[in-house]
């Protein structure tokens, strides 16, 4: 090859100048090495002509997250605010669900139970409670409440916002407007509050459960102590001595 | 008449997105085929093309018609590719299958095509596809955008943001390891040149 690369890739790919495309013709009719070079570079650009990409399904589009017509880059970049919030909402909600624990001991054993499942309808028999079943009521209502308090601050909050994109810049030309930042503050001083007081009151009734379980549980004792006394000359001595030496010892256990 | 892409540009700014969607469905094909050829995963490119899509509506703003839409696109969807690459700290690898479905072959052949033929240059794509994804980062790119996308030298070194002498050594380079790779794999004993 006697020519310099540039130009055998120029002709090759058609990009040389007419009159310069012309004089590398006469060229290349006399020189074997440069038409070799042409020729190797051509056979190759056929091959790569057969390396063909896969046909994928596409449909990707874009796509309004709200209704509403606000110019696109500000509207992709809210998303990320109402998501927080709305991760939030499912937080405290699963943080309730999770809290709201119902404890039953009977003569089926302990029981504990999470979630509102008090609130479904009890079975007929629920109020034949037996003796030393220590059932608790947690303050469901006040949970709720304060989650649909939570919501409806957020809604709140939402259409506040919604109402300054709407208005554009006469809004804020108005007033100052409330900064995505301060948004996920105050979304965070709300939840954060919210998780405290439901921390706070799980704590107490937790321990107003373990208190009325303990309770149930020396009343059981006592019965089955009693139970014991009343059988006392009818079972063998050692057969006795064995049920007091195990009922101390679960008396004694915390 | 088709709108051409400034204009779809033009509208997408003001807030039509049908207009952008237009723009994805007129492009998606070419960044897809750019997005695979460079890192030769078929989900990864899929992945890097909906994103370059994603970040070119996000960025629509800020575009100011410096160099045509496609361009800017290109730029967008190689960075990406480039973030894949470093992220991955791997080698681009052609995917292909391991067997040949002669049944799906039947379907894509030409009536001028036989399966013969077709499945002939399959094995030469894949024999292809593995000797590019040999090739550097650069030299891969540079040739992919000149067979591929039909780019003039300046529109690469534009797109580069390197010399137009830089692109042209590129592809030279690229194009002869090229030869030589296929030339080692038996591609032109077998398919001639």
């Amino acid at each position: 090859m006697c020519t310099n690369a540039e130009l055998i890739l120029s002709y090759v790919y058609g990009e040389l100048p007419e009159a310069d495309r012309r004089t590398f013709d006469t060229h290349l009719a006399g020189c074997v090495a440069c038409a070799t070079e042409v020729a190797g570079l051509q056979a190759t650009r056929g091959h790569l002509a057969s390396w063909t990409p896969p046909e994928p399904d596409f449909g990707f589009r874009i796509v309004r997250g709200n209704a509403g017509a606000a110019p696109p880059p500000r509207r992709v970049a809210f998303t990320p605010v109402w998501g927080l919030a709305a991760a939030a909402v499912l937080v405290l909600a699963a943080a309730a669900a999770i809290a709201n624990v119902e404890v039953r001991y009977d003569s089926g054993g302990l029981m504990v139970r999470t979630g509102w499942v008090r609130d479904v309808p009890a079975p007929e028999n629920a109020g034949a409670s037996p003796a030393g079943v220590a059932q608790v009521s947690a303050p469901a209502d006040e949970w709720r409440a304060e989650i649909a308090a939570l919501q409806s601050r957020l809604r709140e909050l939402e259409a506040a916002a919604s109402a300054r994109e709407s208005s554009g810049g006469a809004q804020l030309a108005s007033g100052p407007r409330m900064s995505e930042a301060e948004i996920i503050r105050r979304v965070r001083e709300i939840v954060s509050q919210s998780e405290t007081r439901q921390q706070r009151e799980f704590a107490l009734e937790l321990a107003r459960v373990v208190g009325e379980v303990d309770r149930a549980r020396r009343m059981d004792l006592l019965t089955v102590q009693q139970g014991i006394g009343r059988l006392r000359g009818q079972i063998p001595s050692d057969v006795q001595q064995h049920l007091n030496y195990y009922l101390t010892r679960v008396s004694q256990e915390k | 008449m088709a709108s051409t892409d400034e204009e779809l540009v033009a509208r997408s700014i003001g807030g039509d997105l049908d207009s952008f969607n237009q723009l994805v469905l007129r492009w998606e094909r070419p960044i897809y085929a750019l997005a695979y050829r460079v890192i030769g995963r078929e989900e990864d490119a899929r992945d890097v093309a909906q994103e370059a899509f994603l970040r070119a509506f996000r960025a629509l703003g800020g575009f100011k018609g410096q160099a045509k839409f496609s361009s800017w696109l290109y730029r967008i969807t190689l960075n990406l590719c480039r973030d894949w690459i470093r992220r991955e700290r791997r080698t681009p690898t052609a995917q292909a299958p391991e067997g040949v479905d002669i049944i799906e072959l039947a379907g894509e052949s030409t009536p001028s095509e036989s399966i013969e033929d077709l499945v002939s240059r399959r094995q030469l794509g894949r024999a292809v596809g593995k000797a590019m994804a040999l090739l550097p980062e650069e030299q891969r790119t540079a040739i992919i955008l000149k067979e591929y996308h039909g780019l003039t030298f300046q529109e690469i070194a534009d797109l580069l943001d390197c010399p137009l002498s830089t692109v042209k050594t590129r592809l030279y380079q690229g194009l002869t390891v090229l030869r030589k790779q296929l030339r080692q794999a038996g591609v032109e004993s077998i398919f001639g040149s």
